[in-house]
Formats: C-alpha cells, structure tokens, sequence
C-alpha cells in the first residue's frame, strides 16, 4: 500500500475532515430547524390564545411585537411582500405571513393596497396595447415577472379579485369581467356584448379569429362579423395582421403578445 | 455576429408587423418598434440604417431579421417604414444622415457604416442609442478621467485608438463624434481645431 509522505499525508484527512464538518453543520442547522418551527408553532398558539387581546390591547401587542422583534422576525416587514402559499387551492386564501392571518388585518389592508396600486400601474401602461382589456392570468404574468424586481412571489386570481374589489369602491370603471371561460379585468369604462364576448373565447383557444371562422363557427353573416370585428379593433381589443397566409385579414387577442 | 439578440415577445406576435388601424394602439406600437431598434442597434452597435431597413456596420452586413420575422413569415412594409421613422424622428432618435457635415470633417473611413446608394430616395438614418449630449459626456469624462484636459486629441485618438477599445465611444460614428463634439464647443468645453483647408483634424478639451 502506498502510504503518502509528508504534506500529500494530510490530503486524504481533509476530505475526512470536511466531510465529518458538513455532517455537523448539516445536523446543526437541521436542529435549529426543528427548533424554530417549535418556537414558530409555539408563538402561533399563543397568538391564536391571545388574539382578541393582542387586537384591541395596544400596549400587549406592542409588547408581542417586540418578542417578535428581539427574535429577528419582523412581524409587519415580512408580511408586505412575502406570501407562503402551500396549497394550489386557488379558493383558500393563504395570508403571507404565518400569524398574519390570526392578528395583522391592518396588514393585510396593506398588502392589498400595493397590490391594488400595482395593479393600476399595469392596467395603465399595457391599455395602449390591449385596449384597458387584461385577463387576470396575464395580469399575474406581469406581476410574477421574475424581471420584475418588486415582484410578489405566490400571487393567486383571489388576491387579484380582493384588490379589484377595493379599487372599484374609487374607480368604478375597474371591474371584473366574465367571459365564461375566464376572468378579464376592464380598467375602462368598457362594456362587452355577447357578440365580442364570444370572440374573446374563441381567441383564447385559437389565438386568431377571421371573418371566415365567425361564419362558419357562429353562422353569423358577413356582415355582423365584420361588424362585430370593426368594432373591436376600434376599441382596440384586437390587433390585425394581414400578412395571414389565406388572404384574411387575422384577428389577433393582444393577450398573445 | 457572436452572440444574439434577444428579441421582445411581442416581436413573435404576428400584427406587430401590420400597421394597426386603431390610433392608440398605432402609438403604441410605433413606441415598441422603436424600442426594438433603439435596442437593437445598441446591441450590435449599429450606427446607420436606411428608410428601407438595411442595415451595414463595420462588423459586416446584417440579416434583416429586425424588421422580417422568419419563424413566423412575417415582414415590415413600406409603409409602416415610414411611420416607425417619422415616430422617431420625431422623437429625436434618430436622424437624417447628411454627408455633408462630414466633408469638413478628417477622419479615417468618415464612409464607414454608410450605406452607398445611387438610388436617391435612400435615406440613411443616424441611430441614437444615446443623445448626443450623452456621448458628449461619456467623452468629456473620459478625457478627465485620462488626464488629457488642456492637450489636443486627433479624432482618431478619440474613437479609433485601440487604448480605448474598452470605452463605449470606441468606433463612435464620426457623425455623432461631430454633434458631440459641437455640443462641448457651444458649452465652451471644448475647442475644434481646424487644418489649412478648414478640416477639423482634432479637439482641445478643457
């Protein structure tokens, strides 16, 4: 066996050794884990004992916020921007924060105020471009856009139907429109009729309608399709492209782009 | 070209390249195409494309990809040519380039990135992917960074020389060097130095 001399020796003994310190510190770390989701458990008890009381007494929930404090979590900080969501049940909403949902309302009024003001931001710089029509899925693309350097991590539709909400009590013109295949915000005075309705839906599917297409899908006349279409591109809810290769002037959703 | 350019999605979108009927839609797709360009000319560093979307640089000639979308068959018209120029120059993102200013004007290749035409209705744009006032900067800094207040530098020292091969004005079009150039003149910064025949051959930053 060739044993190695001199400096060579100690090379096989610092893998040892950095193996057996990984193994440490991965122990380590797995028991101040487990610790702190006893402590997080242990204090959420205790919030949900004590919650009408850390609600209304402001000296006690000064006091629990403090505890919050000297532990390094920062119960209002980490509930503005950061949202656990465990559950793809887009029907229960998950608050961002572990016991916000048991004390911080006023928080939560918060978050949905910078989601809301968000929102308006977005509706306002793509109504150029899709005519102040956004589905709520495309409006979470904006929002999750991993560009994006505010963006809210786990944002669900109900987040988004819970600021409209408030943003209609100001504007009324924001209001949730359903298609019957999904959820579209209009942040203009906008009034959709069955007509334009349907072929919103059928873009969805097929990204582009032509007048051939209405006709032969809708039995509508030429005329009301061109009518129907007109009306939408006026409005800037549909862009044309006629470089289609049959010769029909395409109809395309801007919710492609 | 080495590395690509990273096209905006709406660029896959199929009406981008028809002109939209609606007005503000239109705008808003003129201030996309533009965009686009801005992008990528700055990208490729393109100093010069004409009316018809060609586009020539020192590192050779480029596909038209920019205005003719391959992947989904789709090209610019003339027409909306003419309106993404005029949304631009409108805009002061480009301009005309006109050969004359240059004729007083020494620099080595001053025919660089041109593109030469005999057909007259061409019309070469000048491409600002910054303003001048920029790059008047960018050089203005550079001199004072460098030491080189108050010394004379030949026009080729200031954007051919390979010592500044790092600096973004490295190969800076001498169109734009000029307007740059007349920008710290006019703010009394710097001073165009003129041969017998009247050529401005170098400057006097100060």
């Amino acid at each position: 066996m060739n044993r190695k001399l001199g400096l060579a020796s100690f090379q096989n003994n610092e893998d040892e050794f950095s193996k057996i310190s990984s193994q440490l510190i991965q122990q380590q770390s797995n028991l101040l884990s487990d610790q702190l989701k006893l402590f997080q458990e242990n204090l959420i008890n205790f919030a949900k004992k004590y919650n009408n009381e850390i609600k209304n007494n402001p000296d006690f929930s000064r006091n629990f916020y403090k505890l919050c404090l000297s532990i390094g979590v920062d119960p209002l900080a980490a509930s503005i921007s950061v949202k656990t969501t465990t559950t793809t049940n887009t029907n229960t909403h998950q608050k961002k924060n572990l016991w916000s949902n048991l004390i911080l309302n006023d928080n939560d009024e918060e978050f949905y105020n910078e989601l809301s003001v968000k929102i308006i931001e977005i509706c306002r710089q793509t109504s150029n471009l899709n005519g102040g029509l956004i589905s709520i899925k495309n409006l979470l693309n904006y929002l999750n856009d991993p560009s994006n350097p505010n963006k809210i991590e786990n944002l669900v539709e109900n987040d988004i139907i819970i600021s409209i909400n408030k943003i209609k009590i100001l504007n009324p013109n924001f209001k949730i429109i359903n298609n019957g295949n999904e959820n579209l915000i209009s942040s203009l005075s906008i009034e959709l009729n069955s007509d334009q309705n349907q072929i919103l839906v059928i873009c969805k599917i097929i990204k582009f309608v032509t007048v051939r297409i209405l006709m032969d899908n809708f039995k509508w006349s030429r005329l009301r399709s061109q009518q129907v279409l007109n009306s939408m591109v006026e409005k800037g809810f549909l862009w044309i492209d006629t470089q289609d290769d049959n010769d029909q002037t395409a109809y395309w959703d801007p919710s492609w782009i | 070209m080495s590395a690509s350019f990273n096209f905006p999605s709406i660029y896959n979108f199929p009406p981008f390249f028809t002109r939209q009927p609606n007005n503000q839609v239109l705008n808003s797709q003129l201030a996309n195409w533009s965009n686009l360009i801005i992008n990528y000319c700055e990208f490729h560093r393109i100093w010069v494309i004409n009316n018809a979307g060609n586009i020539k640089s020192s590192s050779g000639s480029f596909d038209d990809e920019l205005f003719h979308n391959h992947k989904i068959n789709r090209k610019l018209n003339n027409e909306m040519f003419v309106e993404i120029f005029n949304y631009m120059l409108q805009n002061n993102l480009i301009e005309i380039f006109n050969n004359d200013i240059l004729n007083n004007f020494n620099i080595a290749n001053t025919n660089m990135n041109v593109n030469k035409s005999k057909n007259s209705s061409k019309v070469n744009y000048i491409v600002y992917w910054k303003k001048p006032e920029e790059w008047a900067q960018l050089i203005l800094d550079w001199v004072e960074k460098n030491g080189k207040s108050n010394s004379i530098l030949t026009l080729y020292e200031l954007t051919q020389n390979l010592s500044i091969k790092k600096e973004p004005f490295y190969g800076l079009h001498p169109f734009i060097l000029l307007k740059s150039l007349k920008i710290l003149s006019s703010d009394n910064r710097a001073k165009l130095m003129k041969d017998d025949n009247g050529q401005v051959v170098g400057v006097k930053i100060v």
